[in-house]
Protein backbone atom coordinates (compact mmCIF):
# COMPACT_ATOMS: atom_id res chain seq x y z
CA UNK A 1 0.00 0.00 0.00
CA UNK A 2 1.13 3.43 -0.89
CA UNK A 3 1.23 6.30 0.93
CA UNK A 4 0.88 8.60 -1.88
CA UNK A 5 -0.73 8.47 -5.35
CA UNK A 6 0.65 9.05 -8.33
CA UNK A 7 -1.41 11.75 -8.91
CA UNK A 8 -0.19 13.59 -5.81
CA UNK A 9 3.46 12.83 -6.84
CA UNK A 10 3.07 14.32 -10.11
CA UNK A 11 1.28 17.35 -8.10
CA UNK A 12 3.97 18.04 -6.13
CA UNK A 13 6.59 17.52 -8.44
CA UNK A 14 5.48 20.20 -10.60
CA UNK A 15 4.08 22.14 -8.39
CA UNK A 16 5.40 25.62 -6.65
CA UNK A 17 8.54 24.16 -5.11
CA UNK A 18 10.31 27.49 -4.33
CA UNK A 19 9.18 27.12 -0.92
CA UNK A 20 10.33 23.55 -0.30
CA UNK A 21 12.51 21.79 -2.67
CA UNK A 22 11.42 18.72 -3.69
CA UNK A 23 13.86 16.24 -2.07
CA UNK A 24 12.33 17.74 1.39
CA UNK A 25 8.42 17.55 0.08
CA UNK A 26 8.90 14.11 -0.69
CA UNK A 27 11.59 12.65 2.03
CA UNK A 28 8.84 11.65 4.46
CA UNK A 29 6.72 10.13 2.15
CA UNK A 30 9.12 8.15 0.63
CA UNK A 31 11.28 6.94 3.69
CA UNK A 32 7.92 5.58 4.68
CA UNK A 33 6.81 4.23 1.34
CA UNK A 34 10.04 2.88 -0.05
CA UNK A 35 12.24 2.29 2.81
CA UNK A 36 15.95 1.83 1.22
CA UNK A 37 16.52 -1.20 2.65
CA UNK A 38 13.47 -3.09 0.55
CA UNK A 39 14.27 -0.67 -2.93
CA UNK A 40 16.04 -2.59 -6.01
CA UNK A 41 18.95 -1.09 -5.58
CA UNK A 42 21.21 1.87 -7.58
CA UNK A 43 24.30 1.72 -9.40
CA UNK A 44 25.74 4.99 -10.95
CA UNK A 45 27.98 4.73 -13.48
CA UNK A 46 30.14 7.35 -14.54
CA UNK A 47 31.62 8.13 -18.16
CA UNK A 48 32.81 10.47 -20.38
CA UNK A 49 31.67 13.10 -17.62
CA UNK A 50 32.46 16.49 -15.60
CA UNK A 51 31.66 14.85 -12.34
CA UNK A 52 28.94 17.70 -12.16
CA UNK A 53 25.81 15.97 -12.08
CA UNK A 54 26.87 14.02 -9.25
CA UNK A 55 28.14 17.23 -7.24
CA UNK A 56 24.46 18.75 -8.63
CA UNK A 57 22.74 15.94 -6.56
CA UNK A 58 25.38 16.32 -3.90
CA UNK A 59 24.27 20.10 -3.80
CA UNK A 60 20.51 19.17 -2.54
CA UNK A 61 21.42 20.80 1.12
CA UNK A 62 17.59 20.12 2.69
CA UNK A 63 17.51 17.06 3.71
CA UNK A 64 20.39 16.18 2.16
CA UNK A 65 22.00 13.78 0.02
CA UNK A 66 22.70 11.50 2.87
CA UNK A 67 19.21 10.88 3.85
CA UNK A 68 18.69 10.39 0.51
CA UNK A 69 20.99 7.81 -0.45
CA UNK A 70 20.60 6.04 3.32
CA UNK A 71 16.96 6.55 3.16
CA UNK A 72 15.65 6.25 -0.57
CA UNK A 73 17.86 4.80 -2.45
CA UNK A 74 19.87 1.93 -1.99
CA UNK A 75 22.87 3.23 -3.82
CA UNK A 76 25.49 -0.01 -4.32
CA UNK A 77 27.64 1.82 -6.42
CA UNK A 78 28.61 5.45 -7.23
CA UNK A 79 32.45 6.35 -8.34
CA UNK A 80 32.68 9.19 -5.99
CA UNK A 81 30.60 8.51 -3.35
CA UNK A 82 31.35 4.58 -2.47
CA UNK A 83 34.10 3.92 0.29
CA UNK A 84 34.45 0.46 -1.49
CA UNK A 85 37.48 0.89 -4.82
CA UNK A 86 38.96 -1.71 -6.60
CA UNK A 87 38.16 -5.38 -6.53
CA UNK A 88 35.53 -4.71 -4.16
CA UNK A 89 33.87 -2.09 -5.64
CA UNK A 90 33.78 -4.20 -9.06
CA UNK A 91 32.58 -7.20 -7.04
CA UNK A 92 29.64 -4.89 -5.61
CA UNK A 93 28.64 -4.26 -9.37
CA UNK A 94 28.88 -7.93 -10.74
CA UNK A 95 27.14 -8.89 -7.32
CA UNK A 96 24.31 -6.28 -8.07
CA UNK A 97 24.38 -7.25 -11.59
CA UNK A 98 23.88 -11.10 -11.13
CA UNK A 99 20.97 -10.51 -8.75
CA UNK A 100 19.31 -8.78 -11.01
CA UNK A 101 15.61 -5.98 -10.70
CA UNK A 102 18.63 -3.08 -10.57
CA UNK A 103 18.15 0.49 -11.79
CA UNK A 104 21.19 1.86 -13.77
CA UNK A 105 22.32 5.75 -13.62
CA UNK A 106 24.70 6.43 -16.64
CA UNK A 107 26.21 10.09 -16.18
CA UNK A 108 28.52 11.33 -18.59
CA UNK A 109 28.56 10.14 -22.50
CA UNK A 110 29.45 6.85 -24.38
CA UNK A 111 32.72 6.79 -26.23
CA UNK A 112 32.06 4.18 -28.74
CA UNK A 113 35.40 5.10 -31.39
CA UNK A 114 38.20 2.21 -31.91
CA UNK A 115 36.06 0.39 -29.54
CA UNK A 116 35.15 2.31 -27.00
CA UNK A 117 39.08 2.33 -26.06
CA UNK A 118 39.16 6.47 -24.49
CA UNK A 119 36.85 5.12 -21.50
CA UNK A 120 37.65 2.32 -19.27
CA UNK A 121 35.84 2.01 -16.07
CA UNK A 122 37.98 -0.84 -14.46
CA UNK A 123 39.13 -4.51 -15.39
CA UNK A 124 37.90 -8.12 -15.31
CA UNK A 125 40.40 -11.17 -16.21
CA UNK A 126 43.24 -8.27 -16.13
CA UNK A 127 41.30 -6.87 -19.11
CA UNK A 128 40.18 -3.41 -19.04
CA UNK A 129 36.53 -2.99 -19.13
CA UNK A 130 35.14 -0.27 -20.81
CA UNK A 131 32.61 2.12 -20.39
CA UNK A 132 30.64 1.63 -23.65
CA UNK A 133 30.50 -2.33 -22.94
CA UNK A 134 30.01 -1.60 -19.41
CA UNK A 135 26.67 0.28 -19.97
CA UNK A 136 25.49 -2.08 -22.54
CA UNK A 137 26.28 -4.94 -20.30
CA UNK A 138 24.32 -3.32 -17.20
CA UNK A 139 21.67 -1.24 -19.38
CA UNK A 140 20.09 -4.86 -20.85
CA UNK A 141 19.88 -6.28 -17.59
CA UNK A 142 18.85 -3.01 -15.50
CA UNK A 143 14.75 -2.33 -15.18
CA UNK A 144 14.93 1.02 -16.21
CA UNK A 145 18.06 3.42 -17.08
CA UNK A 146 18.38 7.51 -15.88
CA UNK A 147 20.58 9.14 -18.05
CA UNK A 148 21.57 12.06 -15.55
CA UNK A 149 23.17 14.94 -17.76
CA UNK A 150 22.67 15.88 -21.44
CA UNK A 151 25.65 13.79 -22.36
CA UNK A 152 24.50 10.62 -21.46
CA UNK A 153 21.09 11.84 -22.64
CA UNK A 154 22.02 13.72 -25.61
CA UNK A 155 25.92 13.20 -25.84
CA UNK A 156 26.45 16.66 -24.77
CA UNK A 157 29.64 18.18 -24.41
CA UNK A 158 31.21 15.34 -25.51
CA UNK A 159 29.44 14.41 -28.46
CA UNK A 160 30.22 18.07 -29.97
CA UNK A 161 32.13 18.67 -32.74
CA UNK A 162 34.69 17.61 -33.97
CA UNK A 163 33.76 14.56 -31.09
CA UNK A 164 37.13 12.83 -31.75
CA UNK A 165 35.91 9.89 -29.29
CA UNK A 166 32.72 8.91 -31.14
CA UNK A 167 30.79 9.91 -27.63
CA UNK A 168 27.14 9.21 -27.77
CA UNK A 169 23.87 9.15 -25.38
CA UNK A 170 23.04 6.02 -23.72
CA UNK A 171 19.97 5.52 -25.69
CA UNK A 172 21.82 5.81 -29.09
CA UNK A 173 23.99 3.10 -27.25
CA UNK A 174 21.00 0.95 -26.70
CA UNK A 175 19.42 1.76 -30.28
CA UNK A 176 22.28 0.07 -31.93
CA UNK A 177 22.80 -2.97 -29.45
CA UNK A 178 19.46 -3.46 -29.51
CA UNK A 179 18.77 -2.92 -26.08
CA UNK A 180 15.06 -2.71 -25.02
CA UNK A 181 15.51 -1.80 -21.86
CA UNK A 182 13.71 2.06 -20.72
CA UNK A 183 15.80 4.97 -20.42
CA UNK A 184 14.68 8.60 -18.58
CA UNK A 185 16.51 10.90 -20.20
CA UNK A 186 17.21 13.79 -17.13
CA UNK A 187 19.17 16.22 -19.08
CA UNK A 188 20.54 19.13 -17.59
CA UNK A 189 24.13 20.84 -17.55
CA UNK A 190 23.61 19.73 -14.78
CA UNK A 191 20.59 18.76 -13.99
CA UNK A 192 18.66 19.88 -10.92
CA UNK A 193 18.79 17.50 -7.95
CA UNK A 194 14.89 17.32 -8.06
CA UNK A 195 14.98 16.35 -11.40
CA UNK A 196 17.22 13.59 -10.28
CA UNK A 197 15.66 12.56 -7.14
CA UNK A 198 12.35 13.31 -8.76
CA UNK A 199 12.61 11.22 -11.64
CA UNK A 200 14.70 8.35 -9.41
CA UNK A 201 11.59 8.56 -6.92
CA UNK A 202 9.17 8.12 -9.35
CA UNK A 203 10.72 4.74 -11.31
CA UNK A 204 10.84 3.67 -6.91
CA UNK A 205 7.25 4.44 -6.37
CA UNK A 206 5.51 3.32 -9.06
CA UNK A 207 7.66 0.69 -10.50
CA UNK A 208 7.48 2.58 -14.06
CA UNK A 209 9.06 5.75 -16.02
CA UNK A 210 7.41 9.02 -15.86
CA UNK A 211 5.21 10.57 -18.64
CA UNK A 212 8.55 11.68 -21.34
CA UNK A 213 8.47 13.58 -23.92
CA UNK A 214 9.32 13.51 -27.84
CA UNK A 215 13.08 13.16 -26.45
CA UNK A 216 12.83 10.94 -23.71
CA UNK A 217 12.51 13.84 -21.01
CA UNK A 218 10.03 13.94 -18.05
CA UNK A 219 7.04 15.99 -18.92
CA UNK A 220 6.67 17.36 -15.35
CA UNK A 221 10.04 19.04 -15.84
CA UNK A 222 10.93 19.56 -18.74
CA UNK A 223 7.27 20.46 -20.41
CA UNK A 224 7.96 24.62 -20.76
CA UNK A 225 9.76 26.85 -22.62
CA UNK A 226 12.02 28.84 -20.42
CA UNK A 227 11.07 32.05 -22.76
CA UNK A 228 7.87 31.33 -22.35
CA UNK A 229 7.88 31.52 -18.53
CA UNK A 230 10.86 33.99 -18.09
CA UNK A 231 10.81 36.72 -15.26
CA UNK A 232 12.31 38.91 -17.73
CA UNK A 233 9.66 38.24 -20.46
CA UNK A 234 7.62 41.49 -20.06
CA UNK A 235 10.87 43.45 -21.24
CA UNK A 236 10.96 41.11 -24.11
CA UNK A 237 7.13 42.12 -25.01
CA UNK A 238 8.34 45.65 -24.34
CA UNK A 239 11.10 45.10 -26.65
CA UNK A 240 13.53 46.47 -23.91
CA UNK A 241 16.98 44.35 -24.64
CA UNK A 242 20.02 44.13 -22.78
CA UNK A 243 22.93 44.97 -24.70
CA UNK A 244 25.39 44.32 -21.99
CA UNK A 245 25.77 42.04 -19.13
CA UNK A 246 23.87 43.44 -15.99
CA UNK A 247 22.00 45.67 -17.56
CA UNK A 248 17.98 45.69 -17.36
CA UNK A 249 15.82 44.15 -20.23
CA UNK A 250 15.65 40.75 -22.03
CA UNK A 251 18.75 39.19 -22.63
CA UNK A 252 17.81 37.70 -25.88
CA UNK A 253 20.17 39.95 -27.70
CA UNK A 254 23.12 38.89 -25.45
CA UNK A 255 22.61 35.49 -27.10
CA UNK A 256 19.70 33.98 -24.51
CA UNK A 257 18.63 30.64 -25.85
CA UNK A 258 15.23 30.72 -23.58
CA UNK A 259 13.01 30.50 -26.23
CA UNK A 260 14.48 26.87 -27.64
CA UNK A 261 15.03 25.33 -23.83
CA UNK A 262 13.01 23.45 -21.83
CA UNK A 263 13.40 23.37 -17.58
CA UNK A 264 11.32 24.66 -14.82
CA UNK A 265 14.06 26.61 -13.58
CA UNK A 266 12.47 29.57 -13.11
CA UNK A 267 9.79 27.93 -10.81
CA UNK A 268 12.19 25.74 -8.93
CA UNK A 269 15.41 27.89 -9.01
CA UNK A 270 18.54 26.68 -7.92
CA UNK A 271 20.68 25.71 -4.59
CA UNK A 272 17.20 25.16 -2.20
CA UNK A 273 15.39 28.08 -3.92
CA UNK A 274 18.06 31.02 -3.66
CA UNK A 275 18.11 32.15 -7.74
CA UNK A 276 18.45 30.76 -11.07
CA UNK A 277 20.34 31.52 -14.31
CA UNK A 278 17.98 34.13 -15.88
CA UNK A 279 17.52 35.70 -12.34
CA UNK A 280 21.40 36.11 -12.12
CA UNK A 281 21.86 38.12 -14.76
CA UNK A 282 22.89 34.56 -17.21
CA UNK A 283 21.59 34.09 -20.43
CA UNK A 284 20.09 30.66 -21.14
CA UNK A 285 22.33 28.45 -22.76
CA UNK A 286 19.56 25.59 -23.42
CA UNK A 287 21.53 23.26 -21.59
CA UNK A 288 18.79 20.94 -21.62
CA UNK A 289 18.40 20.41 -25.23
CA UNK A 290 19.20 17.74 -27.25
CA UNK A 291 21.18 19.79 -29.47
CA UNK A 292 23.27 21.38 -26.49
CA UNK A 293 26.16 22.67 -26.97
CA UNK A 294 25.51 23.04 -30.51
CA UNK A 295 22.27 24.32 -31.03
CA UNK A 296 23.39 26.94 -27.89
CA UNK A 297 26.90 28.29 -29.76
CA UNK A 298 27.84 30.99 -29.42
CA UNK A 299 26.19 31.41 -25.80
CA UNK A 300 26.48 35.36 -25.90
CA UNK A 301 25.44 35.73 -29.69
CA UNK A 302 21.98 35.48 -30.85
CA UNK A 303 22.36 33.49 -33.64
CA UNK A 304 24.73 30.86 -34.93
CA UNK A 305 26.95 32.29 -38.06
CA UNK A 306 26.35 30.70 -41.58
CA UNK A 307 29.56 28.29 -42.37
CA UNK A 308 30.43 28.99 -45.70
CA UNK A 309 33.89 27.64 -47.55
CA UNK A 310 36.63 29.45 -45.60
CA UNK A 311 34.69 31.89 -43.70
CA UNK A 312 32.02 31.85 -41.32
CA UNK A 313 29.88 34.52 -41.86
CA UNK A 314 26.49 36.02 -39.67
CA UNK A 315 23.20 35.14 -41.26
CA UNK A 316 23.29 38.83 -40.93
CA UNK A 317 26.28 39.47 -43.06
CA UNK A 318 24.87 36.87 -45.98
CA UNK A 319 21.70 38.67 -46.46
CA UNK A 320 23.22 42.05 -46.26
CA UNK A 321 25.88 40.91 -48.86
CA UNK A 322 23.26 38.93 -51.32
CA UNK A 323 20.95 42.28 -50.44
CA UNK A 324 23.70 44.64 -51.83
CA UNK A 325 24.19 42.48 -54.92
CA UNK A 326 20.36 42.69 -56.10
CA UNK A 327 20.00 46.49 -55.11
CA UNK A 328 23.18 46.96 -57.55
CA UNK A 329 22.04 44.05 -60.08
CA UNK A 330 18.92 46.11 -60.12
CA UNK A 331 20.34 49.69 -60.75
CA UNK A 332 22.71 48.24 -62.99
CA UNK A 333 19.69 46.94 -65.20
CA UNK A 334 17.85 50.08 -64.60
CA UNK A 335 20.70 52.14 -66.26
CA UNK A 336 20.87 50.12 -69.18
CA UNK A 337 17.12 49.91 -69.67
CA UNK A 338 17.67 53.96 -69.68
CA UNK A 339 20.25 53.96 -72.08
CA UNK A 340 18.64 51.60 -74.40
CA UNK A 341 15.66 53.47 -74.27
CA UNK A 342 13.37 50.34 -73.24
CA UNK A 343 11.90 52.23 -70.67
CA UNK A 344 10.71 55.31 -72.48
CA UNK A 345 9.26 52.76 -75.52
CA UNK A 346 6.73 51.91 -74.00
CA UNK A 347 5.09 55.22 -72.36
CA UNK A 348 5.35 56.61 -76.10
CA UNK A 349 4.02 53.62 -77.56
CA UNK A 350 1.61 52.34 -75.00
CA UNK B 1 -12.92 46.51 -74.06
CA UNK B 2 -11.29 46.86 -77.31
CA UNK B 3 -7.46 46.72 -77.46
CA UNK B 4 -7.00 44.71 -74.22
CA UNK B 5 -7.03 41.42 -73.30
CA UNK B 6 -8.38 39.78 -69.95
CA UNK B 7 -5.02 38.24 -68.43
CA UNK B 8 -5.50 37.79 -64.54
CA UNK B 9 -8.96 36.28 -63.20
CA UNK B 10 -10.28 37.47 -60.57
CA UNK B 11 -9.18 34.71 -58.32
CA UNK B 12 -5.74 35.55 -59.06
CA UNK B 13 -5.86 39.02 -58.70
CA UNK B 14 -7.15 38.09 -55.46
CA UNK B 15 -4.74 35.80 -53.90
CA UNK B 16 -2.25 37.84 -55.62
CA UNK B 17 -2.76 40.56 -53.12
CA UNK B 18 -3.93 38.96 -50.39
CA UNK B 19 -0.74 37.22 -50.46
CA UNK B 20 1.45 40.37 -51.57
CA UNK B 21 0.08 41.65 -48.15
CA UNK B 22 0.74 39.47 -46.20
CA UNK B 23 3.78 38.31 -47.32
CA UNK B 24 4.74 42.22 -47.12
CA UNK B 25 4.21 42.76 -43.24
CA UNK B 26 5.41 39.21 -42.76
CA UNK B 27 8.82 40.76 -44.17
CA UNK B 28 8.86 43.53 -41.97
CA UNK B 29 7.82 42.39 -38.41
CA UNK B 30 10.15 39.13 -39.30
CA UNK B 31 13.02 41.68 -39.32
CA UNK B 32 12.06 43.76 -36.92
CA UNK B 33 11.41 40.31 -34.65
CA UNK B 34 15.04 39.53 -35.55
CA UNK B 35 16.75 42.79 -34.98
CA UNK B 36 14.65 44.93 -32.70
CA UNK B 37 17.03 47.70 -32.63
CA UNK B 38 18.49 47.21 -35.74
CA UNK B 39 15.08 47.74 -37.86
CA UNK B 40 13.29 50.00 -35.51
CA UNK B 41 9.42 50.36 -37.32
CA UNK B 42 7.56 48.50 -35.10
CA UNK B 43 6.14 49.66 -31.05
CA UNK B 44 7.23 46.86 -29.49
CA UNK B 45 7.80 43.46 -29.73
CA UNK B 46 4.38 42.05 -28.74
CA UNK B 47 3.12 44.07 -31.71
CA UNK B 48 5.61 43.01 -34.20
CA UNK B 49 5.01 39.57 -32.94
CA UNK B 50 1.04 39.35 -32.91
CA UNK B 51 1.11 40.77 -36.59
CA UNK B 52 3.50 37.98 -37.76
CA UNK B 53 1.29 35.45 -36.02
CA UNK B 54 -1.43 37.05 -37.67
CA UNK B 55 -0.35 37.53 -41.13
CA UNK B 56 1.30 33.57 -41.04
CA UNK B 57 -2.46 32.24 -40.72
CA UNK B 58 -3.04 34.54 -43.74
CA UNK B 59 -0.47 33.56 -45.75
CA UNK B 60 -1.23 29.74 -44.87
CA UNK B 61 -4.85 30.46 -45.84
CA UNK B 62 -3.88 32.39 -49.33
CA UNK B 63 -1.29 29.76 -50.20
CA UNK B 64 -3.91 26.45 -49.35
CA UNK B 65 -6.79 29.11 -51.59
CA UNK B 66 -4.58 29.80 -54.53
CA UNK B 67 -3.15 26.02 -54.74
CA UNK B 68 -6.96 25.15 -54.59
CA UNK B 69 -7.81 27.62 -57.22
CA UNK B 70 -4.79 26.94 -59.73
CA UNK B 71 -6.10 22.86 -59.40
CA UNK B 72 -9.34 23.38 -59.76
CA UNK B 73 -9.05 26.31 -62.77
CA UNK B 74 -6.42 24.47 -64.77
CA UNK B 75 -4.51 27.86 -64.21
CA UNK B 76 -1.85 25.35 -62.72
CA UNK B 77 -0.84 24.48 -66.22
CA UNK B 78 0.69 28.14 -66.45
CA UNK B 79 3.49 27.07 -64.45
CA UNK B 80 4.17 23.41 -65.71
CA UNK B 81 7.63 23.48 -66.83
CA UNK B 82 8.37 22.54 -70.46
CA UNK B 83 11.94 21.11 -72.22
CA UNK B 84 11.82 24.43 -74.09
CA UNK B 85 11.81 26.85 -71.06
CA UNK B 86 15.36 26.07 -70.97
CA UNK B 87 16.30 27.58 -74.66
CA UNK B 88 14.00 30.16 -73.15
CA UNK B 89 15.70 30.77 -70.47
CA UNK B 90 19.13 32.00 -71.97
CA UNK B 91 16.83 33.92 -74.83
CA UNK B 92 15.53 36.08 -71.88
CA UNK B 93 18.81 36.27 -69.58
CA UNK B 94 20.35 37.78 -73.22
CA UNK B 95 17.09 40.12 -73.24
CA UNK B 96 17.90 41.64 -69.69
CA UNK B 97 21.99 41.52 -70.00
CA UNK B 98 20.94 43.82 -73.00
CA UNK B 99 22.28 41.34 -75.20
CA UNK B 100 19.44 40.91 -77.76
CA UNK B 101 16.45 43.16 -78.30
CA UNK B 102 14.26 40.49 -78.56
CA UNK B 103 12.02 38.21 -76.90
CA UNK B 104 10.84 35.18 -78.36
CA UNK B 105 7.20 34.75 -78.53
CA UNK B 106 6.74 32.13 -75.48
CA UNK B 107 3.23 30.69 -76.41
CA UNK B 108 2.06 30.76 -72.90
CA UNK B 109 0.78 33.23 -69.85
CA UNK B 110 4.13 33.68 -68.63
CA UNK B 111 8.05 33.31 -69.10
CA UNK B 112 10.17 30.96 -67.90
CA UNK B 113 11.82 33.48 -65.42
CA UNK B 114 8.04 34.53 -64.35
CA UNK B 115 7.43 30.97 -64.21
CA UNK B 116 10.15 29.72 -61.93
CA UNK B 117 9.65 32.82 -59.69
CA UNK B 118 6.07 32.46 -59.32
CA UNK B 119 6.00 28.73 -58.59
CA UNK B 120 9.04 28.88 -56.69
CA UNK B 121 7.39 30.94 -54.00
CA UNK B 122 5.14 27.76 -53.39
CA UNK B 123 7.94 25.33 -52.19
CA UNK B 124 9.50 28.64 -50.13
CA UNK B 125 6.67 29.26 -48.39
CA UNK B 126 6.23 25.55 -47.17
CA UNK B 127 9.59 26.00 -45.96
CA UNK B 128 8.73 29.12 -43.92
CA UNK B 129 5.52 27.74 -42.35
CA UNK B 130 7.30 24.46 -41.53
CA UNK B 131 10.46 25.67 -39.92
CA UNK B 132 8.17 29.05 -38.63
CA UNK B 133 5.97 26.68 -36.99
CA UNK B 134 8.62 24.53 -35.41
CA UNK B 135 10.05 27.61 -34.27
CA UNK B 136 5.89 28.52 -33.18
CA UNK B 137 5.84 25.57 -31.18
CA UNK B 138 8.94 24.52 -29.48
CA UNK B 139 7.68 22.11 -26.94
CA UNK B 140 5.26 20.35 -29.08
CA UNK B 141 7.53 20.06 -32.23
CA UNK B 142 10.92 19.86 -30.44
CA UNK B 143 11.89 16.67 -32.06
CA UNK B 144 10.53 18.17 -35.21
CA UNK B 145 13.31 20.17 -35.44
CA UNK B 146 16.03 17.67 -35.50
CA UNK B 147 15.09 16.86 -38.55
CA UNK B 148 16.84 19.37 -40.01
CA UNK B 149 19.87 19.52 -37.34
CA UNK B 150 18.10 21.35 -34.45
CA UNK B 151 16.28 24.36 -33.67
CA UNK B 152 18.99 27.27 -34.35
CA UNK B 153 19.59 25.73 -37.56
CA UNK B 154 15.75 25.91 -38.21
CA UNK B 155 15.91 29.41 -37.07
CA UNK B 156 18.77 29.82 -40.00
CA UNK B 157 16.96 28.58 -42.53
CA UNK B 158 13.79 30.93 -42.09
CA UNK B 159 15.75 33.87 -41.82
CA UNK B 160 17.87 33.36 -44.76
CA UNK B 161 14.82 32.04 -46.83
CA UNK B 162 13.03 35.22 -45.41
CA UNK B 163 15.91 36.80 -47.27
CA UNK B 164 15.14 34.99 -50.31
CA UNK B 165 11.88 36.23 -50.45
CA UNK B 166 12.98 40.21 -50.35
CA UNK B 167 15.41 39.22 -52.92
CA UNK B 168 12.67 37.77 -55.50
CA UNK B 169 10.09 40.44 -54.11
CA UNK B 170 12.75 43.35 -55.31
CA UNK B 171 13.23 41.73 -58.70
CA UNK B 172 9.48 40.95 -59.16
CA UNK B 173 8.59 44.56 -58.21
CA UNK B 174 11.54 46.26 -60.59
CA UNK B 175 10.80 44.27 -63.54
CA UNK B 176 7.24 44.60 -63.52
CA UNK B 177 7.43 48.44 -62.88
CA UNK B 178 10.45 48.79 -65.42
CA UNK B 179 8.20 46.94 -68.55
CA UNK B 180 5.23 49.11 -67.30
CA UNK B 181 3.05 50.30 -65.37
CA UNK B 182 0.17 48.56 -67.11
CA UNK B 183 1.60 45.34 -65.26
CA UNK B 184 0.21 46.86 -62.12
CA UNK B 185 -2.34 47.95 -63.78
CA UNK B 186 -3.05 44.63 -64.92
CA UNK B 187 -3.24 42.95 -61.77
CA UNK B 188 -5.90 45.30 -60.26
CA UNK B 189 -7.90 45.23 -62.99
CA UNK B 190 -7.23 42.45 -64.79
CA UNK B 191 -6.79 43.81 -68.72
CA UNK B 192 -3.79 44.42 -69.91
CA UNK B 193 -3.14 46.34 -73.25
CA UNK B 194 -3.21 43.77 -76.39
CA UNK B 195 0.23 45.07 -77.81
CA UNK B 196 1.68 45.30 -74.23
CA UNK B 197 4.23 42.43 -74.61
CA UNK B 198 4.36 42.02 -78.31
CA UNK B 199 5.88 44.96 -78.17
CA UNK B 200 9.34 43.48 -76.50
CA UNK B 201 8.99 40.52 -79.14
CA UNK B 202 9.91 40.54 -82.30
CA UNK B 203 11.17 43.91 -83.49
CA UNK B 204 10.41 43.33 -87.22
CA UNK B 205 7.44 41.53 -87.12
CA UNK B 206 4.59 43.95 -87.13
CA UNK B 207 2.40 43.85 -83.66
CA UNK B 208 -0.40 41.13 -83.68
CA UNK B 209 -3.66 43.15 -83.15
CA UNK B 210 -5.78 41.42 -80.88
CA UNK B 211 -9.27 42.33 -80.16
CA UNK B 212 -12.23 41.63 -77.98
CA UNK B 213 -11.80 39.71 -74.92
CA UNK B 214 -9.63 37.03 -74.46
CA UNK B 215 -8.64 34.86 -71.54
CA UNK B 216 -5.14 33.79 -71.70
CA UNK B 217 -5.35 31.86 -68.84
Amino acid sequence: MKGISRRDFMKLCAGSVAAVSLSQALMPELARAVPAAGNPPVLWIQGASCTGCSISLLNSAQPGVKEILTEIISLKFHPNVSAAAGDLAMKVIEETESAGKFYLVVEGAVPTKDGGIYCTVGERDGKEITFLDRVKELGSKADAVLAVGTCSAFGGIPAAKPNPTGCKSVSEVFNEAGIKTPVINIAGCPPHPDWIIGSLAHVLLFNEIPELDQTGRPKVFYGKVVHENCPRRQYFDASKFARNFSEEGCLLEIGCKGPLAHCDSFDRQWNNGTNWCIKAGAPCIACTEKGFPGCAVPFYERMEGVPLPNITASADAVGAVLGAAVVAGIGAHLIGNLATGRLGKKDKEG
Amino acid sequence: MKGWIYRHTLAVRFFHWWNAVSIFILILTGFYIHTPYGFPIFPSMDVARKLHFIFMYAVIAGLIGRLYYAFISGDYKNFRPRLLDIPNMFKLMKYYLFLSDELPDWGEKYNPGQKMMYAGFVPLLIIQIFTGFVLYFPTALNHWAYWLGGPHIIRIIHYVVAWIFVYCVAAHLYLDFSEGVANIVGMITGYIPADFHEKHRKKHAPAVQETGRTVQG
